[in-house]
């Protein structure tokens, strides 16, 4: 490629903005014939211009939907409250469930994307138990509703959105699933996470940007290290390694990504042993009062996370809250959740990103309203 | 207009004489119409949606951002003074918005990323260069325009966020260099002379991407 100065190329761009007075223009023109190389960079610059007017991207049809759907509860939320259910006379509780429960019924029929799904942390009494009890200025943890929010990025991945903590997994127990997975170290390494987890050739029509990116945080095991369902020692005081794997899905099988090729050599060099358990990591982040940072960097050290807060004036949001977040081993989650739920968190952010088959990224997100 | 009730009617008898559907819609939602207001979000979603997508280059994220610069618009609407064109206030939330998500996004998974070296986020670096083709033996070869297209797409996301912006209302979305201005708070030789180094860098990223470019 032929190098122009800086005036030659502010040439071409006024050119192609129509921007030149009728003088320079003809110049400019006399300039072109003149001068193959000013001509080819002028095609260069048109055929960039052209490619970017294409990237121009429609809005999701169902836009419009869900922002009126937003402002529509937002009109509802700001409405006077209600008397408080207490005061109400009996029989008007009665009526009230009565078509609370036809309500749900209905939904259930009519709404096919808001399902009630099996609690996924009913089995923990301490969590349920912390989570029942009052807020400050009152309001009730469990209320809400689970939805699965869409297909995300037309790859297979559902997007679960829950608003409160005791709606849990989708239909098919898929997070309990993916959990379950991510739970326990792959066996057999690097080959064993290969077989466990082969990323397909994305479906047709889907562009590779739009490919979930999922990312496997690992870590290797030395040899005769504590198994991590009893112990989460951090990984570098067990002696082992902790690295970043990116092993983004773009068509390519698990076993041909350079992430996955150098996650491959990190754990053979690291432990000797090619099938050495990699274990994940998940990374949770927070939206909490900025009270509760050190409650969460506590935490994060008790389960051997690494700990992560953003700066005040880089992430703290509008109304004085912070983005923070941990990872912890998926061995450790039992523990996190039980801590998490005593916290004041307005939001958490639970990502995982895991390779597996097919391609499914489960997102969770929770609010404390 | 007959079938709306008989205060829209009136406000559209006195308001609404104008041919601008935007400007007609952005008065009748003003006094609480929804229905104005969701043909506001029709009218207007694919610039704001076009240009969040490229900005934070994520499907989703973008969504979920759209939806929040409606969220304010609607808050905000009664305070309106019609300084700028509605799209021109629209699309100045959404790049705040945008622009705020990526600092936090940076901000927090580079400390996350940075527990561990050897990472890149693909958010702060270049695309690798591939090979450059020797242009000497197919110098009149036209672009693969799917290749020109991917390195397009790559090359933009990989430029800092304040000319990525430019571009994309400039370039993608056609907006005028004083509209830019307002969005952006810049003179409109700023805004001329940043895109024309915004453009510059584009093409030096993309170059050695493209077979015989």
């Amino acid at each position: 490629m032929t190098m122009f100065n800086e005036r030659d190329e502010q040439l071409i761009d006024a050119y192609l903005d129509g921007e030149l007075l009728p003088e320079d223009r003809l110049a400019f023109e006399c300039r072109l014939e003149q001068e193959p190389e000013l001509s080819r960079a002028l095609e260069r610059s048109a055929a960039v211009r052209s490619a970017m007017a294409d990237l121009r991207q429609p809005a999701p049809g169902a836009l419009v939907e869900d922002v009126m759907a937003a402002v529509e509860e937002e009109i509802v939320e700001r409405a006077p409250r209600r008397a408080a259910l207490w005061s109400l006379p009996l029989e008007g509780v009665a009526a009230a469930a009565v078509i609370l429960l036809a309500l749900a019924a209905g939904s259930h029929f009519y709404r096919h994307d808001r399902i009630v799904p099996p609690p996924l942390f009913r089995a923990e009494p301490e969590f349920q138990t912390a989570l029942a009890a009052p807020r400050e200025g009152g309001g009730d943890r469990r209320a809400g509703s689970f939805t699965i929010a869409r297909d995300e990025m037309k790859s297979g991945e559902t997007v679960g959105v829950m608003d409160g903590l005791l709606a849990a997994a989708d239909e098919s127990g898929a997070l309990e699933e993916e959990l379950l997975i991510a739970s326990a170290p792959v066996e057999g390494g690097a080959a064993g996470l290969a077989q466990a987890h082969t990323v397909p050739a994305l479906p047709a029509g889907v562009e590779a940007d739009a490919a979930p990116h999922p990312r496997v945080f690992a870590r290797t095991v030395p040899p005769g290290a504590p198994p991590s369902s009893t112990v989460a020692p951090a990984p570098e005081a067990a002696g082992g390694t902790r690295n970043n794997y990116d092993l983004r899905s773009s068509g390519e099988t698990t076993a041909q990504q350079p992430g996955f090729l150098a996650l491959t050599a990190e754990n053979a060099a690291a432990t000797g042993d090619e099938t050495a358990p990699i274990e994940y990591t998940v990374i949770v982040s927070f939206v909490l009062p900025k009270d509760q940072v050190e409650n969460l960097r506590t935490l994060a050290r008790q389960v051997g996370g690494a700990f992560v807060l953003s700066e005040p004036e880089e992430g703290g949001d509008s109304d004085g809250s912070l983005r923070a977040g941990f990872t912890y081993p998926f061995a450790r989650q039992d523990q996190v959740r039980r801590k998490l739920a005593q916290m004041n968190a307005r939001e958490i952010r639970m990502m995982q990103w895991e390779i597996q088959t097919p391609p499914r990224r489960i997102y969770v997100e929770v609010l404390f309203e | 207009m007959e079938e709306r009730g008989a205060s829209a009617g009136l406000i559209s008898n006195v308001l609404l004489e104008t041919d601008d559907p935007i400007q007609e819609a952005l008065e009748r939602a003003r006094y609480g119409d929804q229905e104005a207001f969701a043909q506001l979000v029709r009218l207007t979603q694919d610039r704001i949606y076009s240009t969040l997508i490229r900005l934070v280059n994520s499907p989703d994220e973008a969504e979920d951002l759209a939806q929040e610069v409606y969220l304010r618009a609607y808050r905000s609407l009664k305070h309106f003074r019609g300084e700028a064109r509605f799209e021109t206030w629209l699309t100045r939330i959404a790049i705040n918005l945008g622009r705020d998500a990526l600092r936090r996004r940076r901000s927090f998974f580079s400390r996350i990323f940075s527990l561990d070296e050897g990472f890149a986020n693909a958010e702060d670096s270049a695309p690798a260069p591939r090979e450059v083709a020797d242009e000497s033996l197919s110098p009149e070869r036209d672009y693969d325009r799917q290749e020109l297209a991917s390195a397009v797409k790559e090359g933009l996301a990989a430029l800092p966020e304040e000319k990525r912006t430019l571009l994309v209302l400039r370039d993608i979305e056609g907006m005028s260099y004083e509209e830019i201005g307002e969005v952006l708070d810049l003179p409109v030789g700023t805004v001329k002379s940043r895109l024309s180094r915004a453009r510059t860098e584009l093409r030096r990223i993309i170059g050695p991407q493209v077979t015989g470019w």
